[in-house]
This record gives C-alpha cells, structure tokens and sequence, in this order.
C-alpha cells in the first residue's frame, strides 16, 4: 500500500513581472493516511504553493504530485475539481464562511455539491457540529458567531464529507491562542477518531508542538522532516 | 441545479438596499414600457375609430381629379364632382355597405351677431343616410340633427367656441360656387355637437346636401361619397369597387380607402410612437445599468468566496449558472413587482382613462384624432415582452462577469482581499 500523497520532485515556478520566482525546487516527501503534519517555514518558503498543489488547487511546473497513487499534475481543471470535491477538505486562514449561509447550511454546502440527500445531509452534519462543539448554534449565520466558533465551522465544513486529506493554510492566525489552542485540540481529536488526515501550513509555534510531524521548508526545499 | 436555484434566490438579499433599488428600476421600466404601450395604442385605435367615424368612412368614391386637387392643395374643386352619384350608389350598393353623398367645401364662417370669422370646411350632407355612414348624430351636444332641406348648420363645440356662437345664432358661410362666383349663405345653428375628433371640432360645420346642391349650382353633382362596411378590413370591398367602376365606365372615379386618406397622420402616428418607443428604450437603458452595476459588482465583491467555492469542488459551470440564476431572479422579483403596478396603472387607463383634453385643446394639430379622455388597450404581448426582458437581461448580464471571475486561478481569489 503506498503513501496518501506523494510529491515526487516537485517544482513550480512563478513568474512575476520578468522575474521567475522558483517557489518549490525539486521536493521529494509522503504523507500516510492519518497523519496530523504541519508545515512550517518563513515566508517565501513554499509553505502555501505546496499546499495549493497537494490541494489540486494548482498544477506543478515540473514533478508529481500522487493522491492515493494517483498522478493528479496534469488533470484537467473539471477532474481536479472533482478531486477537490470529493476528497479534499480545506480550511482556511480567513474561515471564508459563506456569510448569507447558516452554520448548518456551510457545513451543508460540500454535500449539497456532491447531491446528497437532504435526509443524509441532515443527518451528518447535525453529528459534525456536534462534533466541534456547536451543537445549538446550527441556525446562526457567521456574523453571529466569534472569531472560534466560525472556525469551528470552517472545521466542520472540512470534515463533514469525510474527506481523504485536509488542508489547513495557518489555521490559527486570525485567532487569539486560547482560541487557536481550542481549534487545535479538536483537530487533534477529529484526526484521532475518525483518522482524518491533516496537513497545516504555519508560522504559529504551538501548532508546530501539537502536530505530530513537522517538515520545515526553506526556499522551496525540505530542510528538515521530523516525526515526533 | 435546485441547490443552485436555491443559492442564488439567498444570494439576491445579500446587498439588500442595491437588489432594491435595482427591483424598482427593473419595475419602473416595466410599468413605463406597459403603460406607454397601452397609452400609444389607445390613441392610435381611438384615432382611427374617430377618423372613420367621423372623417373618412371606410371608403370614399371621389372624381379623380377632384381627389388628386385635395391631396396635393388641400383645394376642393366643386366642379370636378361626381355627376349622377345616384347611378354611382346602384351599382356599388349591396346589404353589406352603406352609402351616403357629400359635397364637401371650403368656406369662412362669420358670427352675423358679432363679426368673428374663421376658416372652415363645409360639408353638405343627407340626413338620413349620413348617420348610418358617420356618427354626427350621436355627438350632439346641444340643439338638434340637421332636417333636409333648411337652412341649418351643426358645427363642433371647439368651433362654437371660438366663433362665440350658440344655437339659434345666425353664421354667414362665404365661399364659391361650382362656376367660382362667390356666394354667401346664411344658415341658423341648430345643433352643437361634441365630436371625440378635434379636426371635426375644430373646423368642420355640416349644412344639408339640398342646400349644399342648390346654392353652389351643383346642378345635382356631389364631391363624395361614403362608405361604411361591417368591419374596417376593406381591402377585397375596395378592389370590388374600383372593378364595378372600370366595368362602368366610370374610370374617372376613384374609391379610396381609409388607409389612404390617413396616410398623413397615421404617418405622424407612427413616428410619435416610434419616438415615445425611443424614450422606453432608454428608460430600459438605464435600468440595465443599474443591473449590469448589480451584477458586476456582485461578482467581482465575491471573488474570494467564488475562489473559496471552487476550491471546495464547486465546479465552474456551476458558478456560472448561480450567477445567471442571480441575476434571473433579481429580474424576476423586478418583473412580478412591476406587472402587478403595471397591470394596476393599465386598469385605470384602459377602464377610466385619463383626460388629454390639455392637449387637445390647444388648437394645434396633434396628429391623433382624440379628445378629452383616452382609454388604454390591453397588450398581453408588451407585459409578456417587458417581463421576459426583465428576466433574461439580468441574466445574461451575469455572464460576463461570471466568467472572469472563473477564469482567474484559485489561489488568485483566495489571495483578493
């Protein structure tokens, strides 16, 4: 059985203006099903690029990137949607909850892409924000909600289709570190239970303690990978 | 695509003031375009009611020459009449017409108590044969209907009114006789009458045809003659005549539709329609601004959550379709909205009216032959139009955004601000 994702010598090149940035410059690493991975680095480091392209959110300039061993570099923007639909979960810095929507309806929303039910939809994610701690809070819109809670339910939103991985582009930083400490735990529990695979992007020191592995980048290289 | 549907009727209340004050514009263009249209074809059926009713029967038999003279110069020269029109009546006559002769003149009219004069036609009629071509009859305002063969004379109410006459005055018609020698005929006004046709109004006075025939030495010759069908497609009955005519041989005579004798203020008619369509058009104009404003700005406020959308595998041609749905149903509320105003301002036009005498009375020409109040007409078609176009405007206007907007990279949009 091989990793969930392999990046195998991955490069992606930017240009801005004349200038060619070298984002990645040939990484090579594997992350297995249920790993809780954090990934940190300056900024610069290609923290963000490598996750864009694990995302399928992006295509490498040269390289692979394997999900479930599958050559994901040069789908087509339709599969990679797809993939990112079906199997992929992101969290974002900023929650980017959708404001006009409900908590349930957020979390509703990557269901309601994949055409389930409303029975099924209902079902999973009164379960999920229950999971994160939201349970009474489903018919509150994000404005109603604090700085936490909408992370929760960015959390929620990530985890409720079951994805294969989730992505976390520094999940903490708009919060304050009780909060971000709070998010982190139930990270950590979700990916213990229901062995959810996470991979974070961040500058923030306590998420790099509480990950399980921790690859430092630096100038678009893997300066150190360590498993605690 | 329900959820999608479902999305986009969330998504219109996400601005609302803007989605408002777009609804209105959609709305207002609405009930202008509806309004206008009924307004237009209220006055253009009202006209050519009363320009038939009152003017021009549905056809008229003229010498040729006599009607080439009257369409060229607006001259009516008596001695290119129609010579033994009796004749002319038998051979046209059949259960489905009804026919009736006039001599039609031009004259000045002077108020014999107190000296006013005006510019007048004088048309010489036959009593009883008239009201079942014209409608004089029933527009009598005051007096009485013309007998045969008295020296009497109806004139319109706006005519009374600048001549400062009323019934039983005395008016001295000055013109020409058939030989051009002048002459001069008193008549009494016996009848008022308050014609929904201002030109009738204005400057027509009727006397009877005997008097007309005797003291123009018409020597029995008429000018016209009037006829009314069963409905106003007159076409095959127009072709009939001109055949029976030439088959007659009466060459010399012509038969003359509606359509022809109008042709100058049904011209008139259609180019005040097609300007006040102008003014529609920009009002449409400029309430599709407010949409295309709406919707850009709706998209390109949204394109962080767009990247957002498409990263958690929204696929694009979905977020396409969200957009258009939006934008549909901004057009749609807008439409609802203004057809039910619209369908309320209609009902009061096209059943009460609104009073155009303001217009009417300011004894200038305005092509229409209306009075006083105008009715609307019901147009499904223009309610259907402007709703379908309140609809579909918006929402192809969503287009263009929506698919910058998918056309950026993700990792772009989530990085807008």
């Amino acid at each position: 059985m091989g990793a969930l994702v392999s990046v195998l010598d991955l490069k992606k090149d930017y240009k801005v203006g004349e200038t060619v940035v070298h984002a990645l410059r040939g990484m090579d690493m594997e992350i297995e099903a249920g790993e809780f991975t954090a990934v940190a680095g300056p900024s610069g480091s290609g923290k963000s690029t490598l996750l864009n392209l694990i995302g399928c959110l992006d295509t490498p300039t040269e390289g692979k990137v394997l999900i479930n061993e599958n050559d994901v570099s040069h789908y087509s923007k339709k599969e990679l949607a797809n993939i990112r639909r079906e199997s992929i979960g992101f969290i974002f810095q900023t929650f980017n909850l959708i404001p006009i929507l409900s908590a349930f309806e957020n979390v509703a929303f990557p269901l309601s892409l994949l055409h389930w039910d409303s029975e099924k939809i209902q079902n999973n994610v009164n379960q999920i924000l229950k999971d994160v701690g939201l349970e009474g809070m489903e018919d509150r819109y994000p404005r109603e909600l604090s700085g936490g809670q909408q992370q929760r339910v960015a959390v929620a939103r990530a985890l409720v289709k079951e994805p294969t991985i989730i992505l976390a582009d520094e999940p903490t930083a708009n919060l304050d570190s009780n909060t971000g400490g709070d998010i982190l735990d139930l990270m950590r529990e979700l990916n213990e239970e229901k062995g959810a695979t996470f991979i974070f992007s961040t500058h923030d020191p306590m998420v790099m303690d509480r990950a399980r592995r921790l690859i430092n980048l630096k100038d678009g290289m893997i300066h150190s990978d360590e498993r605690k | 695509m329900l959820f999608l549907i479902r999305f986009a009727f969330k998504n219109i209340w996400r601005y609302k003031r803007r989605t408002i004050i777009t609804f209105i514009a959609i709305s207002v263009g609405i009930v202008l375009f509806v309004f206008t249209d009924s307004m237009l074809k209220g006055f253009h059926y009202e006209s050519v009611r009363n320009f038939i009713d009152y003017e021009s029967s549905h056809i008229k038999i003229y010498n040729q020459e006599f009607y080439d003279e009257m369409s060229d110069e607006g001259f009516l020269l008596l001695d290119k009449g129609i010579e033994n029109y009796k004749k002319v009546q038998d051979i046209i006559s059949t259960e489905d017409i009804s026919v009736t002769p006039r001599i039609s003149f031009n004259a000045r009219m002077i108020n014999e108590r107190i000296g006013g004069e005006r510019p007048f036609t004088v048309i010489g009629i036959e009593p009883d044969m008239d009201k079942n071509v014209y409608s004089l009859k029933e527009s009598i305002d005051s007096g009485r209907y013309l007998k045969t063969d008295e020296y009497g004379v109806i004139i319109g109410k706006m005519a009374a009114k600048k001549l400062e006459v009323k019934i039983g005055d005395m008016l001295t018609i000055l013109t020409r006789t058939k030989y051009d020698t002048y002459q001069a005929i008193s008549v009494e006004v016996v009848g008022i009458i308050n014609p929904p046709n201002p030109q009738i109004s204005r400057s027509v006075a009727y006397i009877p045809l005997d008097i007309a025939k005797r003291d123009l030495d018409m020597e029995g010759d008429i000018t016209e003659i009037g006829i009314r069908a069963k409905d106003d497609d007159i076409e095959d009955l127009l072709d009939d005549i001109s055949s029976e005519l030439k088959s007659n041989n009466m060459g010399y005579l012509t038969a003359v539709s509606w359509r022809e004798l109008g042709k100058d203020w049904l011209t008139l008619s259609r180019t005040k329609t097609a300007g006040s369509y102008i003014i529609i058009l920009v009002i449409f104009i400029i309430a599709a601004v407010g949409v295309i404003n709406t919707m850009l700005m709706s998209v390109f406020e949204r394109i962080k959550e767009i990247g957002m959308m498409r990263a958690l595998g929204m696929r694009d041609n979905e977020i396409l379709w969200s957009f258009i749905f939006e934008g549909a149903a901004i057009g749609l509320f807008g439409a609802v909205f203004g057809v039910v105003i619209g369908l309320l301002v209609n009902a009061y036009q096209v059943y009460i009216g609104f009073d155009w005498s303001f217009m009417t009375n300011m004894d200038v020409d305005i092509g229409y032959r209306i009075m006083d109040v105008v009715k609307g007409v019901w147009n499904p078609e223009s309610f259907i139009f402007a709703a379908t176009f309140s609809i579909l405007a918006p929402a192809l206007i969503s287009i263009y955004p929506s698919l910058k907007a998918i056309r950026m990279e993700i990792t772009e949009s989530l990085r807008t601000a």
